[in-house]
C-alpha cells in the first residue's frame, strides 16, 4: 500500500532565478528519503512542487506510476510538515490538529471519537499532551514546532513531505524526537521525504539522501555511503562535523617519489595513491581533503606528517575539536580531551593515507576516496 | 582588566520572584566565563545586573576591587554584546563600530585608528561602509562585538551573542570568539544556553537552575565530575544516562539493583571506597554517559560475568562515526553509543558493561552526587 514517488527532470525558476535543474531521483515504497542542503539549495521547492503548492516549469512527479500535475494539493493525498509550522492562531491546539481531517478527502473517515483519540495519541507522541486546549499565540516556537508535526501526523497520508520538522526544537528533544518521527514513519510505512540542513538528522533517520547543492542533485546514496564515497568536492563537504579540511594542493615529482605539495606542507604518496595519480593522469591542481576525525594530533610537531599552529582548542564534552593553522589554512582535529592544546602551540598532524580524499580543483571530482 | 567578584547577590522581581539566589562567583582578571543553564534560570538576570541593567536586589558586585553595586552602566568599564545585536539600522558598520568612541568625544584619527584595527582582527574590513540593515546576521553579530571590544574595556559582557546564526557560522565564530578573547585578554562573562558552547569556550563554567548555582567549575569538572543530576543531566550531548536503583552495602562491597532486577551490579574495591561513606543505603540513580557503555554480549548465551546490565533495543540510530542505541533498562529509557559498522535491531536484549569506563551515583533524594570523582 505504500508507494513510489518518481521525480524526472524537474526544474523550476521564480523569474531569473534557477530553484532547482534537471532533478531526478525515486524514493521507494516506505523508503525515508532525505534532501539534504544548505539554505537555498532547493529542498522546499523540490517539495512544495511534489505537494503540489509550487507547480514546477517542466519535468513530471509521478505516483506510483501516475502523473499527479494535474491534481490539485489537496486530492494528492500528501501531508506535509511545514518549518514555520503554519498553525491556525484562532483554533486550538486539538483544533489545529483535527483540522486535515475536515479536508473533503478525509471527511467521514474516522469517527469524533476515533479522532480524539487519534490526536491524544500523537500529542503524547509529541510529548504535548498537556497543550491541547491552548492556542497558538500561547506557545514557545519548539511547542508550536510540534503542534505543526503533530497535524501532519493525525492523517495517513500516501505520503509525508517534511521540511525541517524538527529544526527549532531544542537538542535533548530533538535527538529524541529524530527517533521518534522514524520510527513512528517506519510503523506507518509511509513514504516520506525530508528536507533538512543538517546532516546528522539525515545519518540518523534516512535510508538515503539527495545532496542537493545550487539546484542541482550531487549524489544520491545512503549516508554511509555518501559519507565514505563523496562523488565529488561538495558532497565531502555536507557530510560531516566538524566538515572536512580541505587544502589546496599540486602534485611535486622528485627523486623518482610524487608528492602532494599545498601551502605549508608536502605528504609523500604511497604506491596507491601514486597509482591512482598515474592512471588518472593528474597534472592538474588538486584539493587534499581529511576528515577531522581522522587526524590525529602529535605534541612533538617534528613526528607530524604536516605541522602547524595551534589556533584555538574547544573541549565539547568527552572529546575536543582543535583548529590547527597550517600556513594560512585552518584545520580541525578532534582529538581527546585530554590533549589540552594551549594556543600557538606547535604540533605535527598525523592520519593515514588510506583515509584520505583527493579532489580535482578544477572540477571538484573525487579522484580518491 | 579587571576581576568581577559577585557576593551573596539576589534579584528579586517584585515581591516574590525570585530570579537569582545567593549567587557568589569569583571571576579572574582576564578570565572566560560561561554562565550556563535552560531559559527563566536567571543567567541574562545575572549578565544585566553585571552591565548595570538591573538592579542588585541584594548582596555585593565588585568590578577590579571596587563595589559598583550604585555606580551608573556607563562608568563601570564593562562593554555588551546583545542578542538582538542592537545595532543603529541606518548608520554604516563603521559608524555602528565608533559609535561609543564619538559618543565619548574621542578625536576622529584616532576613533579610525580604532576603528580599522578592531575590524582587521575581526576580519570585517570590507563591510565598513555597508549599511547595518544591509548586512547578514553573521556580519551583524562581528559588528556587534566590534563595537564592544573597541572601547577596550576591562570586562566583557555577551547575551548569547551567536545564537542566532545558523549551525555552521556559529561554529566558526565560536571559534573566532575563542581565539579573540585569549589574544585580547579581557575579562570575560558570557550566558548560553548551549551547554557545547559553554565547554567549548570558557575557562570555567557556571551551572544556574531555578536562580541558584548549581556547580562553578572548569568543562572537566562538570563533565567528568558533575556535582549534581541536574548538571550531570545539562552537560553533555547526548545526555547522560540514569537508572533509578537501591544501593546496599555488604561487606565492603556495594549492590546496586534496579525494580525489576534488569539492573543488578556489584561495585568492589577502589570502586566501591569511593562511595561517600555519610551516604549508607537506600534509593539512588546511577549515571552513565552513553560513550561510557560498553555492549558485552546481545544474547544470553553469550552473556557471561556477574554484573547485570541488560537492556531492550528500542530504536537503532545508525551512524558514520558512531552509532546510536535508544534503549531501556526496567522504565528507564537509556542511549548507547557504540562503533558504526554494528547493527542492532528493535526488540532485541542487549548485555552492557556500565562500569568499565566511568559512572556515577547521585543521592534520589537530593540528587547531589554521592561518589568521589577524580578527573
Amino acid at each position: 500500500m505504500s508507494i513510489t514517488i518518481d521525480i524526472e527532470k524537474l526544474t523550476k525558476t521564480f523569474g531569473e532565478e534557477v530553484a532547482i535543474e534537471d532533478v531526478s531521483f525515486q524514493v521507494k515504497p516506505g523508503e525515508l528519503f532525505a534532501l539534504l542542503g544548505p539554505s537555498g539549495a532547493g529542498k522546499s521547492t523540490t517539495l512544495n512542487c511534489i505537494s503540489g503548492i509550487v507547480k514546477p516549469d517542466s519535468g513530471d512527479i509521478r505516483a506510483d506510476t501516475v502523473s499527479v500535475l494535474d491534481i490539485k494539493p489537496q486530492y494528492r493525498d500528501f501531508s506535509m510538515v511545514f518549518e514555520s509550522y503554519a498553525l491556525y492562531p484562532h483554533l486550538t491546539v486539538a483544533e489545529n490538529m483535527g483540522f486535515p481531517m475536515k479536508a473533503p478527502l478525509r471527511s467521514g473517515e474516522m469517527t469524533p471519537e476515533e479522532m480524539k483519540k487519534r490526536i491524544q495519541e500523537t500529542a503524547v507522541m509529541l510529548e504535548i499532551p498537556e497543550l491541547l486546549d491552548r492556542f497558538p499565540k500561547e506557545l514557545s516556537g519548539g511547542q508550536k514546532q510540534r503542534v505543526g508535526l503533530g497535524r501532519a501526523l493525525v492523517r495517513r497520508p500516501k505520503l509525508f513531505l517534511m521540511d525541517e520538522p524538527i529544526a527549532h526544537l531544542d537538542a535533548k528533544l530533538r535527538h529524541h524526537m529524530r527517533g521518534e518521527l522514524k520510527k513512528l514513519v517506519k510503523d506507518l510505512g509511509i513514504t516520506t521525504v525530508l528536507a533538512t540542513p543538517d546532516y546528522n538528522e539525515v545519518v540518523a533517520m534516512a535510508d538515503r539522501a539527495l545532496i542537493l547543492n545550487n539546484g542541482h542533485l550531487e549524489q544520491i546514496g545512503t549516508p554511509i555511503e555518501l559519507y565514505n564515497n563523496p562523488v565529488n568536492e561538495v558532497v565531502a563537504n555536507a557530510i560531516g562535523d566538524p566538515p572536512i579540511n580541505l587544502l589546496d594542493c599540486a602534485i611535486e615529482k622528485a627523486d623518482g617519489k610524487t608528492n602532494l605539495k599545498g601551502k605549508g606542507f608536502t605528504v609523500a604518496c604511497d604506491k596507491k595513491l601514486e597509482s591512482v595519480i598515474e592512471s588518472n593522469n593528474v597534472t592538474e591542481e588538486l584539493v587534499f581533503g581529511m576528515r577531522p576525525q581522522d587526524v590525529s594530533i602529535e605534541k612533538d610537531a617534528g613526528k607530524g606528517l604536516i605541522q602547524g599552529e595551534v589556533y584555538v582548542f574547544e573541549p565539547l564534552g568527552g572529546e575536543a575539536v582543535a583548529t590547527i593553522k597550517v600556513d594560512e589554512k585552518l584545520v580541525k582535529v578532534v582529538c581527546p580531551w585530554e590533549d589540552k592544546l594551549s594556543i600557538e602551540e606547535k604540533v605535527g598532524l598525523n592520519f593515514s593515507l588510506e583515509n584520505v580524499h583527493i579532489f580535482d580543483k578544477k572540477s571538484g571530482l573525487a579522484l580518491y576516496t | 582588566m579587571a576581576e568581577v567578584v559577585l557576593d551573596q547577590v539576589w534579584k528579586i522581581y517584585g515581591r516574590t520572584v525570585e530570579a537569582v539566589k545567593g549567587l557568589n562567583l569569583d571571576i579572574k582578571d582576564g578570565e572566560f566565563v560561561a554562565i550556563l543553564g535552560p531559559s527563566g534560570c536567571g543567567k541574562s538576570s545575572t549578565l544585566r545586573m553585571i552591565a548595570g541593567l538591573e538592579e542588585i536586589t541584594r548582596g555585593e558586585l565588585s568590578i577590579g576591587g571596587k563595589i559598583v553595586n550604585d555606580v551608573e552602566p556607563g562608568d563601570r568599564d564593562i562593554s555588551m554584546v546583545f542578542e538582538n545585536y542592537a545595532l543603529l539600522p541606518h548608520m554604516t558598520a563603521y559608524d555602528n563600530v565608533a559609535f561609543p568612541l564619538s559618543l565619548r568625544g574621542f578625536d576622529k584619527n584616532e576613533i579610525d585608528k580604532k576603528v580599522r584595527e578592531i575590524s582587521k582582527l575581526l576580519d570585517m574590513d570590507y563591510m565598513l561602509e555597508e549599511l547595518a540593515a544591509s548586512l547578514g546576521g553573521g556580519e551583524r553579530q562581528r559588528v556587534g562585538i566590534a563595537r564592544a571590544l573597541i572601547r577596550q574595556s576591562s570586562v566583557l559582557l555577551m547575551d548569547e551573542p551567536i545564537s542566532h546564526l545558523d549551525a555552521a557560522l556559529r561554529a566558526k565564530t565560536r571559534t573566532e570568539l575563542v581565539r579573540l578573547q585569549k589574544v585580547l585578554g579581557v575579562t570575560t562573562v558570557y550566558v548560553t544556553h548551549d551547554q557545547l558552547e559553554a565547554l567549548a569556550m570558557a575557562d570555567r563554567i557556571a551551572v544556574l537552575n531555578f536562580g541558584e548555582l548549581q556547580q562553578f567549575g572548569t568543562a572537566d569538572e562538570l563533565y567528568y565530575a558533575p556535582a549534581n543530576k541536574f548538571v550531570a543531566d545539562f552537560v553533555g550531548e547526548p545526555p547522560m544516562n540514569f537508572v533509578h536503583c537501591t544501593l546496599q552495602r555488604k561487606n565492603g562491597d556495594i549492590r546496586l539493583f534496579s525494580e525489576n532486577l534488569a539492573f543488578d551490579i556489584t561495585l568492589e574495591g577502589e570502586d566501591a571506597r569511593r562511595v561517600v561513606p555519610s551516604f549508607k543505603e537506600g534509593k539512588v540513580w546511577f549515571g552513565v554517559r552513553p560513550k561510557d557503555i560498553t555492549i558485552t554480549a546481545s544474547s544470553e548465551e553469550n552473556y557471561c560475568g556477574e554484573n547485570l546490565a541488560k537492556s531492550l533495543v528500542l530504536n537503532f540510530e545508525p551512524g558514520c562515526e558512531h552509532s546510536i542505541i535508544e534503549g531501556k533498562i526496567d522504565d528507564n529509557r537509556i542511549l548507547i553509543q557504540c562503533e558504526p559498522n554494528l547493527t542492532f535491531k528493535d526488540d532485541e536484549i542487549v548485555y552492557l558493561d556500565v562500569t568499565a569506563k566511568r559512572f556515577h551515583l547521585f543521592d534520589y533524594e537530593t540528587e547531589k552526587s554521592i561518589l568521589e570523582q577524580k578527573i
